[in-house]
């Protein structure tokens, strides 16, 4: 017999009848030979049977022989443990759903930690890859070439570093940023739609590691001056507009009026580099600019407007790659400086930098912005874990003392206590795995709705993947254990002899102390305190940023983006347009004031140049950098900015007119401490005083990025006047008289009647948009507080459960009380003055544990400290109200009980 | 749920050792080893057929002997245990073992 074979026999069982005919055959040889020594058959076989002995012992004997002890055990108690939970399809239908809540939690937030912050780029070798940048590094600068650390580079340094640095296989750049194109597909009627476009360098997607799932994709062939635009579409481009014809190959594209040839379909999981942005198309960085509508950055060197990525060579290392990068960079700045190069630069250069980042993740802004939330959610789902992992233990304790007598029967049978043990385990683990199972399908949906609230367009893929499942394995055999523990370690303890009494007397065991079943209830309670804190913290910090007062007045202000490039205007002919606007969004009749500028609070865009303020000496090492924002008229006044001195920027300041600026109080505070600010100047860039500007205003200081850093000196400056590149994209602003979002259409629609040529964004109210940037903090402050609320409900399922247990126990006390005369008021006044007791133990025991969990989320608070009173109050107020409810059913029930009943039970 | 003390003691060992022997001469069934054993022994030792069984199922788990089902003589099925190497090698050390025992305890008797 091999083991197979008796591994077999062990679970399946069956081997018996062979058994059965080896046994026959010996007892009919004993029995022929006792009639051969002349006794009669019936006595024959008699006397054959009893000197074999019984033939079930010996049959068992045999079979524990024929078996591996441990896995029959094994067998046997899940063969019980299913008929157990069989019988009991209540009880077993709540353990599950329970489970499958915690372990469904668990899973969905991992799958979303395991996607956003673990997941790596589908390309081959993805640890090989190397970023230039840990952020996006997005922007463009022309002019003075990057100081310090260098995210983006020119066309030239680009091309130097490929041939210079032997630590990569193949260097490639895109452009730093994607661009919105329009597009029409030729031999098609239909209007020419927005995608989004991404120049890249042609060996871009060698250097990625990636094929082309239909047709070819870009070769460095493709990126020549003299080729032909081709093109390659995302997988999702091709699905939803080209129907995924795989015809499309070869199918011509005319991407903002030139024709662009398609010659392949990325693979469906490929979203390039950046996790979160896909482009609809990439293109060779060569048609830079087709793509972006101004003049070519290929070809101009002192424009830095390339990402790169590199791929190592096998065997080389990052620090090595970023070293010999770094020394090819310095070479040829200073080969580019010269001889007789100034000593500041010659510093600068020194200083020049490369450093090099894990590309096996790609580039995203969703790991950064998601990372601490994520973690935390990871601790939050932990803690429901073991709420629910509280409870199922309290119904199993409850079994098992009901199961009390059937253990009793069991250990004096001479079951070992280990044995026993091991069965109660094996029942947890069971009911572990159909919570698990349960869990993992609960969570398939929970993803796709958590996936929908991190990110709308997010490409991220988050699946119940194959390290998902390890995850949710792990954590379905640690809950089992964890609930299991409890039952287990009672029927441990379990004295034989008062098991074996039936009833339990008047004052006999009335267990009304501190047992297991309460000390699970107090740590339910504290669990749930803490997570209710978190949530409330989360919530009033979210609050705080929403209500926080920036300086600007978000509510009635409407915004529009159009976009003057797209629609073919050039950095001379767009300050016309911007004024024909103006004039007719001030003229609507809902509408307050109106303006334009080129961004808008909140809105993600912050453009800072370097420069310098006449009379302002720059301390060592100081650079001189404030934002530019180019307004139209009346913009502190549409904003809600408080004008400090001097005047706006009005419709006079147009072309021809002297160049002014207002400033913002920080920049006056900084540069012009002591001075009048109005009539001062300053300028940037080259240091030439025929560009300076003259300060004809101060703005009050109001915030436009990120709340949880300090306001930086800003300079506004006249949108009419500029005529150049960075008036070629705007955004209008207007005040409205009612109710902003009534007023969206009409603004649409007066933008089109000046030109119906110009795309325009759906209009939002500056408050949305406000909102919307504080989508991590809403999320943590979301999710955690639907956690918390997960968790009050399954603390209070676990309290009901114990007191209504309580209850049962003493329904013959309490009839005695009450035969005797107690109030049935008095009888619920008892039993609920003992459920109070409890949770007020559970919150003074889970204060101090909120407060040092609390210290956790201090970076996610706004506007509050980690020890905030008001959280710790509504927390410990709603759970002590939902408490008392949960109380309040089974304290009902006890002074309901009919004395006469309950003592004609005993 | 019964224990079994699983200790090997002197009678179990002895039983291997008798099972031992007889299939060496030859394969057997469990009857036969049976009345082998009572047959050459004069009836003095008795073979106790409810341990017989276990025994002869747990030395096939240990590999010392082999089992196959085969028809005899009357077309019955019945299940023929046959020595292994092992268990020839097991056997020789048993003897062994068992002859010097024996040798002792005679010493004792006849010193006395």
């Amino acid at each position: 017999m091999g083991w197979f074979e008796r591994l077999r026999g062990t679970i399946i069982g069956g081997r018996d009848e062979l058994f059965d005919e080896e046994m026959r055959f010996h007892l009919d040889q004993r029995t022929e030979e006792y009639m051969r020594r002349g006794l009669s058959e019936a006595d024959a076989r008699r006397e054959a049977l009893r000197r074999f002995g019984s033939p079930t012992l010996v049959r068992e004997q045999t079979r524990d022989e024929d078996s591996f002890r441990v896995v029959a055990d094994a067998a046997r108690d899940l063969r019980y443990g299913v008929r157990l939970l069989a019988k009991n399809p209540g009880f077993s239908a709540i353990a599950v759903v329970t489970l499958a809540v915690g372990i469904g939690a668990n899973t969905a937030i991992f799958s979303l930690f395991n996607s956003v912050l673990r997941n790596r780029l589908p390309v081959r070798d993805p640890e090989r890859l190397v970023l230039f940048t840990a952020s996006t590094g997005e922007g463009t600068s022309v002019g003075t070439p990057p100081v310090g650390h260098w995210e983006r580079f020119s066309t030239e340094i680009y091309r130097h570093l490929q041939s210079q640095t032997p630590s990569f296989e193949s260097l490639a750049a895109v452009r730093s940023g994607p661009s919105t194109v329009s597009v029409r597909l030729a031999g098609e009627q239909s209007p020419a739609e927005r995608a989004v476009a991404h120049p890249v360098s042609g060996n871009y997607f060698g250097t990625m590691g990636v094929g082309a799932a239909i047709g070819r994709t870009l070769a460095p062939d493709d990126d020549q001056p003299a080729a032909t635009p081709v093109a390659v579409v995302s997988d999702g481009y091709w699905r939803q507009k080209l129907h995924a014809d795989p015809q499309a190959i070869g199918r011509v594209a005319i991407l903002n009026g030139s024709a662009f040839t398609i010659v392949g379909v990325a693979p469906p999981e490929f979203f390039g580099e950046r996790v979160r942005r896909a482009p609809d198309f990439w293109v060779p960085m060569n048609f830079q600019p087709i793509i972006e509508l101004r003049p070519s950055f290929v070809t101009e060197n002192d424009a830095y407007w390339l990402n790169l990525v590199g791929r190592l060579r096998p065997g080389a290392s990052r620090a090595e790659a970023e070293r010999s990068a770094t020394v090819a960079l310095q070479r040829f700045l200073r080969d580019a400086a010269g001889a007789d190069v100034a000593p500041d630069r010659a510093k600068e250069i020194q200083q020049s930098r490369i450093e090099l980042f894990d590309g096996s993740g790609g580039v995203s802004g969703l790991r950064t912005q998601y990372r601490e939330p994520l973690h935390i959610l990871l601790a939050v789902v932990a803690l429901v874990l073991m709420i629910a992992c509280a409870n199922v233990g309290n119904l199993l304790l409850t079994r098992a003392s009901a199961r009390q007598r059937e253990i009793s029967v069991r250990l004096a049978l001479g079951a070992g206590r280990g044995r026993l043990i091991r069965q109660l385990l094996t029942e947890s683990l069971l009911l572990a795995a159909l919570g698990g199972a349960a869990g993992v399908l609960a969570a398939r949906w929970v993803v796709a709705a958590l996936l929908a609230l991190v990110s709308r367009t997010a490409p991220v893929q988050a699946s119940v993947s194959g390290p998902v499942l390890m995850f949710t394995l792990g954590v379905t055999v640690i809950a089992g254990l964890l609930f299991g523990l409890a039952p287990a370690l009672y029927a441990g303890r379990l004295e034989l002899v008062g098991g074996l009494k039936s009833r339990i007397g008047i004052g006999g065991r009335r267990r009304r102390g501190f047992g297991a079943a309460e000390t699970l209830v107090v740590a339910q309670i504290a669990t749930s305190l803490v997570l209710l804190v978190g949530a409330s913290l989360l919530a009033r910090s979210l609050i705080n940023l929403q209500r926080q007062s920036y300086g600007f007045e978000p509510d009635r202000a409407l915004l529009a983006r159009y976009n003057p490039r797209l629609a073919g205007y050039k950095a001379d002919t767009v300050p016309s347009l911007h004024r024909r606007l103006y004039e007719r969004l001030a003229a609507l009749p809902d509408v307050r004031s109106a303006t334009l500028t080129t961004y808008t609070p909140f809105s993600g865009t912050k453009s800072s140049n370097s420069g310098h303020v006449r009379g302002y000496t720059p301390k060592p090492d100081e650079n001189v950098e404030f934002e530019m924002v180019f307004v139209g008229p009346d913009f502190p006044e549409t904003l809600g900015i408080a004008l400090r001195a001097g005047r706006a920027i009005g419709p006079r300041d147009g072309a021809g007119a002297p160049r002014v600026a207002m400033v913002n109080e920080t920049f006056v505070g900084r540069y012009l401490a002591h001075e009048q600010a109005i009539g001062h100047r300053f300028g940037f860039g080259e240091d030439k005083p025929e560009l300076d500007v003259e300060i004809v205003g101060v703005l009050a200081d109001a915030q436009f990025h990120d709340p949880k850093e300090p306001i930086g000196p800003m300079t506004f400056l006249p949108l009419l006047q500029e005529a150049t590149q960075f008036a070629l994209q705007a955004e209008a602003i207007v005040r409205t008289k009612g109710e902003p979002a009534a007023s969206a259409n009409e603004l649409r629609r007066a933008i089109n009647e000046v030109d119906g040529n110009l795309p325009v964004n759906d209009p939002r109210v500056l408050r949305d948009q406000v909102a919307d940037s504080f989508g991590s903090s809403r999320l943590a402050a979301r999710f955690v507080g639907f956690f918390g609320g997960i968790a009050l409900l399954l603390a209070s399922v676990g309290l009901y459960g114990v007191v209504s247990q309580s209850v049962a126990r003493r329904t013959t006390e309490i009839g005695v009380r009450l035969a005797l005369g107690a109030r049935p008021a008095s009888v619920l006044w008892m039993v609920f003055r003992d459920t109070i007791a409890l949770v007020a133990l559970g919150v003074v025991v889970g204060v101090p544990v909120s407060f040092a969990s609390a210290q956790l989320l201090t970076s996610q608070l706004f506007g509050l400290g980690a020890v905030d009173v008001p959280s710790l109050g509504l927390s410990a107020a709603l759970l002590v109200t939902v408490a008392a409810i949960a109380a309040i059913v089974p304290a009902r029930r006890a002074s309901q009980v009919d004395p006469m009943w309950a003592l004609r039970a005993e | 749920m019964l224990r079994r003390t699983r200790k090997p003691d002197h009678l179990q060992g002895t039983l291997d050792l008798l099972v031992l022997k007889t299939l060496s001469r030859g394969p057997h069934h469990g009857y036969g080893i049976a009345t082998h054993i009572e047959r050459v022994t004069g009836d003095v030792l008795r073979v106790e057929e409810g341990s017989l069984y276990p025994a002869l199922h747990r030395m096939e788990h240990l590999g010392w002997i082999a089992a196959a089902w085969s028809l005899t003589a009357n077309n019955r099925r019945a299940r023929l245990y046959r020595i292994t190497r092992a268990g020839e090698k097991r056997l020789a050390e048993d003897e062994a073992k068992w002859t010097r025992l024996t040798e002792a305890v005679g010493k004792l008797l006849r010193f006395a």
